[in-house]
């Protein structure tokens, strides 16, 4: 069912041309998009209160990045994705087809023959999921979609981006769907990790409700549902003989006593192979079969690898076992919950690089000796080129010009720090950061003063200055731009010359720019300068 | 006592996972020529009550990591990597949850590093199909052509690679089997 286009919507993005409205979630609205090679795909437009957060923006492209690597067994494709868009979008293959919730709604619960085909196809599409180290997080039946009568899993790994961004901002929010939710995620302070456990656990109420028509742990309203799903054992009558023990195991109060996905498969599909034929349509059969082998988790070398190791963890695992909830423990030992995580108990040490470095956001680092993150240019605008190790630029028939740069963007506290040269007397260098199209603030290092404002089209307005000491030509200094709050401070060799405000609610985020300015058009001289070893911190 | 068993076995398990931030501090820009002899009040940058993860830091000296390739570029000798962290073993092998065999934390970082002046490249598969991989952290063994390597990286450009360093300068690089 798509709905047609409000006004407001965009026409396209990322190049596919936006068709109509296929929903509106919690994280945005989805649209039907269609690409340039007429493939119809579903484009999904974050929120706008998530878009502003530069936080939120890198857990979308980090899971986005993770839910790439995920094999397309009985999973919806992740096709294209662009986290640094002023409004970030995720684009994923159109699966046209009904939702398991509508069909439920619609028809009742499935036959047994389609609840098994069910069952092992959100199975297969959990194990390929989670052996690419992605925890799907918000499975329930409307996150499962019929493809020409095969379920596919959508959305998975998206929901962690939200979820750590409601914990931030919306503490009585949790992502997820109460009946679907396993135990552990009811933690009152929401510290405890989520494992891929809690996904096996979402399996089996999905596929409860699927066989049953109610959930497993179904009440009145969303709290006697959590309290049942906490203290009570699930209700699973009506369901078929051969699924209930299975689904019991899946949705067991302890995490460590569910299947993995995988032993999950393994468990559907080990069956007498003409009986399994007979219960899962053989297409499906194979899929899920080619899923099982491919995504066969760690091995015997690892195992071995291990166990030395492995002593330790029984440690500390065996003190876990005696509790069932980790913050309880953490709490009461006044330990950080992170580190009771079981699924992240890392028994091999990664190997240690010589140096390290604490990133606490966004960062680049380019010497600008060679084309890089900044690229040569040659227009009659001006000219960026690299020699005598650094970025040389000069302007051509324009007073100013931007050398191409990384696109990426910074917000919040920032650095941006750099050495610069002036080449030639009537130049200066610039500097541009939260750059939007052709707005941004500016820092000008002229040979004998800095100057810094607001550009908006080539239009500087609120422009302060301040006197530098008189170098020669060549000679590098040393800027740093640091942006705390609403301030911005310019250093010339380590000695504050200005501040400036940075509160256009327009530029709260930006890209960095480079390049050369005219300012003295009687010098004689080139406009020419030279940037090198740039550094742009997220602070 | 119990309590401190318990934080005995937490701080071995955290050291393990190579996570944890050495020294608590952030690290210092990378020194330069022109750089500044007295660097901005410190003061000018926020605290942070949050531990953030380290990564290689790769703008000098030597370190081996597994990087995300967003450029490789053999004419000019350079390539644009983003260090991650990549955890391997990130559950105990006899868990019954455990169905990874790795992790990855993006750094958010980019940087641009120099290529050496003969770098090794690997893959993880042969002309002939056959599998040479060791451990997924080191990427593939099988020796490959810098020209194949930087089609690769430009058809499939942001995907893992093992790099080592020395004096800031790519001297290995080999690609990572994602399953």
């Amino acid at each position: 069912m798509t709905d047609p286009l409000r006004p407001g919507d965009p026409a396209e993005l990322g190049g596919y041309r936006l068709l109509g409205r296929l929903g509106q979630g919690g994280m945005g609205a989805v649209y039907l998009g269609q690409g340039a090679d007429g493939r119809l795909v579903a484009v999904k437009v974050i929120r706008p209160e998530y878009a502003s957060d530069p936080e939120f923006r890198g857990r979308f492209r980090s899971e986005v990045n993770r839910a790439r690597q995920v094999p397309h067994f009985c999973t919806a494709e992740v096709l294209d994705a662009d986290p640094d868009h002023p409004t970030p979008y995720l684009v994923v293959e159109y699966v046209d087809g009904p939702s398991l919730a509508k069909v439920i709604a619609d028809q009742g619960p499935l036959t047994a023959g389609n609840l098994h085909s069910v069952a092992v196809g959100v199975a297969t599409a959990l194990a390929a999921i989670h052996a690419a180290g992605v925890i799907h997080r918000d499975l329930k039946p409307a996150n499962v979609l019929f493809a020409l009568g095969t379920p596919k899993v959508i959305d998975f790994g998206i929901a962690r981006a939200f979820e750590v961004t409601s914990q931030h901002t919306r503490t009585d929010q949790m992502v997820g769907t109460v009946a679907y939710m396993a135990p552990e995620r009811f933690d009152t302070d929401h510290r405890t990790p989520v494992g891929p456990a809690a996904d096996v656990f979402a399996w089996g109420a999905v596929v409860t409700y699927a066989g049953i028509g109610r959930t497993p742990f179904q009440a009145d309203s969303p709290a006697a549902t959590a309290a049942r799903i906490l203290t009570q054992p699930p209700e699973l009558t009506g369901l078929p003989a051969s699924l209930q023990p299975v689904v019991a195991r899946t949705l067991a109060k302890d995490p460590r006593e569910r299947p993995s996905a995988h032993e999950l498969l393994d468990l559907l599909l080990d069956v007498d192979p003409s009986e399994a034929t007979q219960v899962v349509r053989p297409e499906l059969l194979r899929v899920a079969q080619e899923a099982r082998r491919r995504t066969r988790p760690v091995n015997k070398l690892r195992r071995a690898l291990v166990a030395a190791a492995a002593v330790l963890a029984l440690v500390a695992g065996g003190l876990l076992a005696a509790h069932s909830f980790a913050p309880q423990i953490s709490e009461a030992l006044g330990a950080e919950p992170a580190a009771l995580r079981s699924d992240t108990a890392v028994l091999a040490p990664s190997p240690t690089p010589a140096r390290s470095r604490v990133i606490r956001g966004p960062s680049i680092f380019d010497r600008l000796d060679r084309p890089g993150q900044w690229r040569t240019s040659r227009q009659a605008a001006g000219r960026c080129e690299f020699a005598n190790d650094r970025l040389e630029a000069s302007t051509g028939d324009s007073n100013w010009f931007a050398c191409p740069g990384p696109a990426d963007t910074f917000a919040g506290d920032q650095s941006v720090a750099l050495d610069v040269s002036i080449l030639g007397r009537g130049a200066c260098a610039a500097v541009w950061f939260r750059v939007v199209e052709d707005n941004g603030y500016q820092v000008l290092v002229c040979p004998a003063e800095v100057r810094a404002g607001l550009d908006s089209g080539g239009e500087v307005t609120g422009e302060v200055k301040a006197a530098i000491p008189a170098v020669e030509l060549g000679h590098a200094r040393r800027i740093e731009i640091t942006v705390t709050g609403q301030q911005a401070s310019v250093y010339v060799d380590g000695i504050v010359k200005l501040t400036f405000p940075v509160d256009e609610p327009l530029l709260a985020a930006g890209r960095v720019e480079l390049g050369p300015y005219n300012d003295d058009l009687d010098s004689g001289d080139p406009f020419k300068v030279a940037f090198a070893n740039v550094e742009v911190r997220t602070l | 006592m119990k309590r401190a068993l318990v934080a005995l076995a937490l701080v071995a398990l955290a050291g393990g996972c190579g996570t944890a931030t050495p020294g608590g501090a952030p690290a210092g820009p990378p020194p330069s020529a022109a750089a500044p002899s007295s660097a901005p009040p410190k003061s000018a940058a926020p605290a942070s009550s949050k531990a953030a993860p380290a990564f290689a830091d790769l703008t000098q000296g030597s370190a081996k990591t597994v990087v995300k390739m967003y450029s490789f570029d053999a004419d000019n000798s350079a390539a644009v990597v983003e260090p991650i962290d990549f955890k391997t073993a990130v559950c105990a092998a006899d868990a019954p949850d455990c169905n990874r065999e790795w992790d990855t934390e993006d750094s958010r970082s980019k940087v641009t590093v120099p290529l050496a002046e003969k770098p090794k490249y690997f893959t993880w598969q042969d002309d002939n199909g056959d599998v040479c991989l060791k451990k997924p952290e080191d990427g593939g063994t099988c020796p490959m052509k810098e020209k194949a390597f930087a089609d690769w990286i430009k058809e499939n450009p942001g995907e893992m690679v093992a790099i080592t360093t020395d004096n800031g300068e790519i001297v290995r690089a080999a690609l990572v089997y994602v399953p």
